[in-house]
């Protein structure tokens, strides 16, 4: 049953999330794009430009879209639920069990152990995405090019980046591009 | 701090104060009262909805909201909170809304700090995924979104630099780093490679504790 599958492996998501914003981002792709086939990587790399600039979480956002995707509203509700049970699980039992604050050496020490995976994995979806979007045949490299060049120079001169507002440069520029005529596609 | 009051006796509470004292403001309610739920829907809506990016961009709006105004948890404790929510898996801003809802309302108020904090997205993307599936055929809205894709791709790269960053440069962490690329390059789940990074920080630091014990004793 395709509820229970997007609930399960959203669950599975939730669960293996440490640290905030992208770090879940590795995950995902493997599972929902690489697995599943839920959504294609053109698809996943739209979900991550709409879900960076809009309001809530990361995983929250993807979930719902996701689950969109594969089985309507019912779908995206499956998944966010299952996105959010295992933390709403263990920060309720911790609350309820450790009245005095757990010694989280241990917890600490396991995370320090998780992240340099955690920044391998981003590493390579990162470079895995970059040769999806630059080398498909029918893409002009050029416009993406100058694209690029633009957004890097906007990101470079900006210290304090403000993530909707660098996703709606991105957007404004491919459609300067159409309009002058050389599209990215 | 006191350890938070679980909720036995919510449901003679819950319908006492409601009807007679809701036009002028209640003198002293009890903590757990339905203008707590109801504040804390309140709250943690406005904070689902007006928080761009996820966890850490909401520490700040949190602060504001719930140290500051609301006055409903210490200084101290939000940090006792953010401990805990960074080193227990999962969506910090939802371990957030779940611990700070269960420190105002027990259960039933954890609930409701969950529920509110994630619909304001979940809405959001509901009706922006109808809208990507109708219009996405359309040649400017294409356009744009081949222009969002490549900004996408740069918050990815930001998101890799960010997270380097923070790790200590070691030749363990190196080491653990190029085995994991290696390892995706073959498919192997993340899942399991995650694990046994966790598990490797564990192992680690038990070798780092006796190594501490042993050269204390002579």
């Amino acid at each position: 049953m395709i509820y229970l599958l997007l609930f399960w492996t959203f669950f599975k998501i939730g669960l293996f999330t440490f640290g905030g914003g992208l770090a879940m981002l590795p995950l995902i792709q493997q599972t929902v794009v690489t697995d599943q086939a839920w959504i294609s990587n053109t698809e996943f790399m739209d979900f991550i430009g709409i879900a960076e600039s809009t309001p809530g979480p990361f995983a929250v956002n993807i979930a719902t879209f996701a689950g969109m995707r594969v089985a309507g509203i019912a779908g995206a509700a499956s998944a966010v639920f299952g996105v959010i049970l295992p933390s709403f699980i263990i920060i309720l039992l911790i609350a309820i069990f450790c009245k005095t604050l757990m010694n989280s050496h241990w917890s600490q020490a396991a995370l320090r152990g998780a992240a340099p995976v955690i920044v391998g994995a981003i590493g390579v979806a990162f470079l895995s995405l970059g040769f999806k979007l630059f080398f498909p045949i029918d893409t002009n490299t050029l416009s993406q090019g100058i694209l690029l060049a633009t957004l890097l120079v906007v990101y470079v001169s900006f210290k304090r980046l403000d993530v909707c507002f660098f996703v709606l440069i991105g957007a404004c520029l491919g459609l300067l591009l159409y309009a002058l005529g050389i599209p990215i596609q | 701090m006191p350890p938070p009051e679980p909720s036995t006796d919510e449901s003679p509470r819950l319908d006492q104060p409601q009807q007679p004292r809701r036009s002028s403001p209640p003198p002293t309610l009890p903590p757990t009262s339905v203008k707590i739920y109801r504040e804390l829907a309140l709250t943690f809506l406005k904070l689902g909805a007006t928080t761009f990016g996820g966890g850490y961009a909401m520490l700040a709006l949190i602060h504001a909201e719930v140290v500051t105004r609301r006055k409903w948890l210490t200084d101290q404790e939000l940090m006792d909170i953010i401990v805990i929510a960074e080193s227990t898996p999962g969506v910090i801003a939802i371990n957030l809304a779940t611990f700070t809802g269960y420190r105002m309302g027990g259960i039933l108020g954890s609930t409701i700090a969950t529920a509110c904090v994630t619909l304001p997205s979940f809405v959001a993307i509901v009706g922006l995924s109808f809208g990507y599936v109708a219009f996405r055929s359309n040649a400017w809205v294409a356009a744009a979104l081949a222009g969002i894709r490549i900004a996408a791709w740069l918050l990815i790269g930001r998101a890799f630099l960010k997270f380097a960053k923070k790790l200590e440069p070691s030749l363990w962490n190196l080491l653990i780093a190029l085995i994991t690329i290696s390892a995706l390059f073959c498919n192997i789940s993340i899942i399991i490679l995650l694990l046994i990074g966790l598990t490797t920080g564990i192992w680690r630091y038990n070798y780092y504790l006796r190594h501490r014990e042993s050269e204390a004793q002579p």
